[in-house]
């Protein structure tokens, strides 16, 4: 019991180990403190089992699809009347698309309705020339196919087409192109305003800039988003002569706005965390100001660096709402900067409201999700797979201190 | 085009901020329904939601009652809502599909019920600079599928027509799809932008842009002619070419709701001012279209035993087999018309040849409207009693309170 509170409070139970801390604390005191702690584990298990939560919903949902147990393919056959007296009840809900115990509960009016909407329904998607493919198979979500009414085999999305068409290759380049776009620009600027606010200027420049460019973090995206609809598209748009007004090239260039933020002040705090010796031996041994700066801090940053490019990648993957508005979410494969572009999140943020829960579309939206995921996951091990490796290698001006240890011994 | 909206950006604003909201709105209308009293909400159409503000404002106003709570997201999204008992009425800009009321039959029981509350032209959307003298469906099709890249092919200056186009939980890229393009994909590198006003907002932009959208949001922009055929004489998009059918993309704009929540005085009520003159004045502020009186009273026949109700006739645009034929037409239960509350026909000028039937209608009409007002009073005695109840029992919380705080 003793061994317990001493754990669980952080406090010496033996009253000679404990003198005056323990003496100063009430023991009710100490009981709240326990109760603190144990509730901080309660719910940082919580937290914990949330996000495994997710992760597991996620793929829940996404999994049908991926074990190729969904499919959109239709074939019509006809029940008539009497077929229909002639079935067993299982068979019926079967047939009706109903839990059959909520068959039970439905008046015959309302069955003979049914039975009426779903032959309809299923007439109709069976009409369509290609209602005999499987949309939702791997192949056509992810290799081009030559669909009725088109000339050449092509990647489509087109999930509310009467022939559903779910190809995700357009969306996932869209993605990346934003993304690669939003990084070519956010990364140079959030790296070079970083180096001059911990390197070069002054405290006083430092007061003002840092909270400023941070304030930006805090600017809502639909903000970021309606400012480069309205203006930033028209600025590109009038500079570069383009025909179509939003684009991949602008989106990147708004969603950056939103990187460059997470970008500056993860790399500002691992450029400023290194130790002002560094730049005292680099400045002993004849380097000017910016010779330290490049040749030595950052460097010795550049596991912090790192960390701040991949979680800009994330940001920038993940941002829904700038994409969304800005890029024009033309689900059309191109590869060019200055085409229209849809992004995966901006797909789902948009589409999933109006899909029917556990339906193919619903179920494609989650693969996704799920690929999102999996790509952040995958960045982020690689990160810190990096990470770990930058700090095993002996960095070329190691810790002084430790050194002069070394070399005394 | 008269609207109320001071300018386009605003409701563009309000369109695109609604996607984050909705879930925000919808989860705060659950969490808030039980302590508000009357908190009804309408939500759907992008197309609708300037249209549903302005019925709920001015009715509110009118009738001196809580205020319905309006927001977008879509027809699609607005259908699932009502679907998963989310809105009282879900505002659409296109019929309920199949699949919709066949959900909507095993979750709740019942049918649907459908009521038009406007008439809509879809408007082709070009820039102010646009010389264009009109443009046929033939033409538009192709546009819209990417078929026709260039004006030039059109008869205007060599540029390349950029497509912009709406989300597809749109209820207005449904209508489109269906009657323009013959539900044919529609272009892939056509932009899909959120909500009519972001259209209105690109192409008031893109010299070279076409769009399309309710007719209610053209601000700011030139509106072509359409023309069903090649050599066809165009038709500009107005109430009378709307009503008559002799605008090719014309179109009702619709309230589903279910038979539980028409019943309450408050949406019934709500409705049936909608399909009077005062409502349908709402309308014609909007920049839509009124329905046509015929309309609106065959409507207001059917509502008043509340039933869902087929699409009135229809003009020949809107004449879709498929989805003729998929309507759900139960026949009206006694129960139900039992159960709603009083519904006056409006008076209007009436075919002689229908007099007949429907004074026979009236008659049966005023007998249930007596049995229904004594079943209102008898609601309304047990709601009073439900109310002073509840003040017993906040009184008593209150007791315990400050009891408790002693």
């Amino acid at each position: 019991m003793e061994a317990f509170t001493e754990i669980q409070s952080g406090i010496p139970a033996d009253p000679a180990v404990r003198g005056v801390l323990g003496d100063l604390l009430a023991a009710d005191e100490r009981r709240a403190e326990q109760a603190a702690v144990a509730g901080m584990r309660i719910v940082a298990g919580g937290v914990v089992a949330l996000v495994l939560c997710l992760f597991l919903f996620v793929f829940r949902e996404a999994w049908p699809l991926m074990s190729g147990q969904v499919t959109t393919a239709r074939k019509y056959a006809p029940v008539t009347a009497g077929q229909f007296e002639g079935m067993t009840h299982e068979e019926r809900a079967k047939y009706l698309r109903v839990e059959p115990a909520r068959l039970l509960q439905l008046s015959p009016e309302a069955v003979t309705q049914l039975a009426a909407l779903r032959d309809a329904e299923t007439r109709e998607a069976s009409s369509q020339p290609d209602a005999g493919v499987n949309a939702a198979s791997w192949q056509n979500l992810l290799f081009p196919r030559q669909w009725n009414g088109y000339d050449r085999p092509e990647y489509i999305w087109q999930p509310n087409s009467k022939t559903p068409k779910f190809n995700i290759m357009p969306l996932l380049v869209g993605s990346l192109r934003i993304c690669f776009m939003a990084l070519a620009v956010a990364l140079p600027l959030g790296f070079a305003a970083a180096l001059f606010v911990s390197q070069f200027a002054s405290p006083k420049v430092r007061e003002w800039v840092k909270p400023v460019v941070e304030l930006l973090a805090g600017c809502p995206t639909v903000v970021i988003g309606f400012f480069g609809l309205l203006v930033v598209a028209s600025m590109v748009q009038a500079t570069f002569g383009l025909t179509i007004r939003l684009n991949a090239f602008v989106a990147g260039m708004c969603v950056a706005l939103a990187v460059i933020p997470t970008v500056f002040s993860i790399s500002e705090e691992a450029l400023s965390g290194v130790s002002e010796s560094f730049r005292d031996a680099a400045r002993a041994l004849g380097a000017d100001e910016w010779q330290s700066a490049l040749r030595v801090v950052v460097p010795a940053a550049a596991p912090g660096l790192m960390a701040a490019a991949l979680l800009g990648i994330g940001r920038a993957l993940g941002e829904t709402m700038i994409a969304m508005m800005v890029s024009g979410n033309a689900a059309a494969l191109d590869l060019s900067l200055f085409a229209s572009a849809r992004t995966v999140p901006a797909t789902i943020g948009q589409e999933l409201a109006e899909t029917v829960i556990g339906g193919v579309h619903y179920r494609v939206l989650f693969l996704l999700g799920a690929m999102l995921f999996a790509v952040c996951f995958v960045t982020n091990l690689l990160g810190s797979w990096v990470l770990s490796r930058l700090r095993a290698v002996p960095a070329p001006m190691a810790d002084p201190v430790a050194e002069e240890a070394r070399l005394a011994r | 085009m008269r609207t109320l909206e001071p300018f386009a950006d605003s409701k563009l604003l309000l369109s695109i901020m609604k996607h984050r909201l909705v879930w925000v709105m919808a989860l705060s209308t659950v969490a808030l329904l039980p302590g508000i009293s009357g908190g009804a909400t309408i939500k759907g159409s992008d197309t609708m939601v300037v249209l549903n503000q302005r019925f709920a404002e001015v009715y509110a106003r009118e009738s001196k009652s809580p205020a319905f709570e309006v927001t977008g997201g879509g027809s699609g999204t607005g259908i699932a809502a009502l679907l998963n008992g989310m809105t009282e009425i879900a505002a659409s800009s296109r019929p309920i599909k199949a699949e919709e009321a066949a959900q909507f039959l095993v979750k709740t029981g019942g049918a649907v019920i459908e009521i038009p509350v406007a008439m809509d032209a879809i408007a082709i959307f070009v820039h102010r600079t646009n010389e264009l003298p009109a443009i046929s469906i033939p033409q538009l099709a192709a546009v819209f599928a990417g078929k026709i890249r260039n004006w030039k092919e059109l008869g205007g200056p060599d540029r390349p027509i950029v497509v912009y186009s709406r989300e597809n939980n749109s209820g207005t890229y449904a209508f489109f799809k269906e009657h323009v393009l013959k539900d044919a994909d529609f272009f892939g590198k056509a932009q899909t932008l959120p909500g009519t006003a972001a259209v209105i907002n690109a192409v008031a932009r893109d010299p070279t842009g076409i769009g399309y959208g309710g007719i209610g949001y053209a601000k700011g922009i030139r509106v072509l002619p359409v023309s069903t055929k090649e050599r066809a004489q165009p038709v500009e998009p107005t109430e009378q070419s709307a009503a008559d059918g002799s605008y090719p993309i014309s179109r009702y704009l619709y309230y589903y709701s279910t038979a539980s929540a028409m019943r309450t005085p408050q949406v019934g009520a709500l409705v049936q001012w909608i399909l009077g003159d005062a409502g349908q004045a709402v309308v014609n502020e909007t920049g839509s279209f009124p329905l046509p009186k015929e309309k609106r009273i065959s409507v207001t026949q059917q509502v008043g035993g509340w039933v869902a109700t087929a699409a009135p006739a229809i003009p020949p645009a809107h004449a879709s087999s498929a989805t003729a034929s998929t309507r759900p037409i139960p026949a009206p239960t006694a129960a139900a018309a039992a159960a709603a509350p009083a519904v006056a026909p409006t008076p209007v000028a009436v075919d002689p040849l229908r007099l007949v039937e429907r004074e026979s209608n009236v008659t049966r009409r005023e007998a249930s409207v007596a049995e229904r007002e004594a079943s209102v009073v008898g609601r309304e005695m047990k709601l009073t009693e439900r109310e002073a109840a509840l003040a017993q029992r906040e009184e008593e919380a209150m007791a315990r309170r400050t009891s408790a705080r002693r």
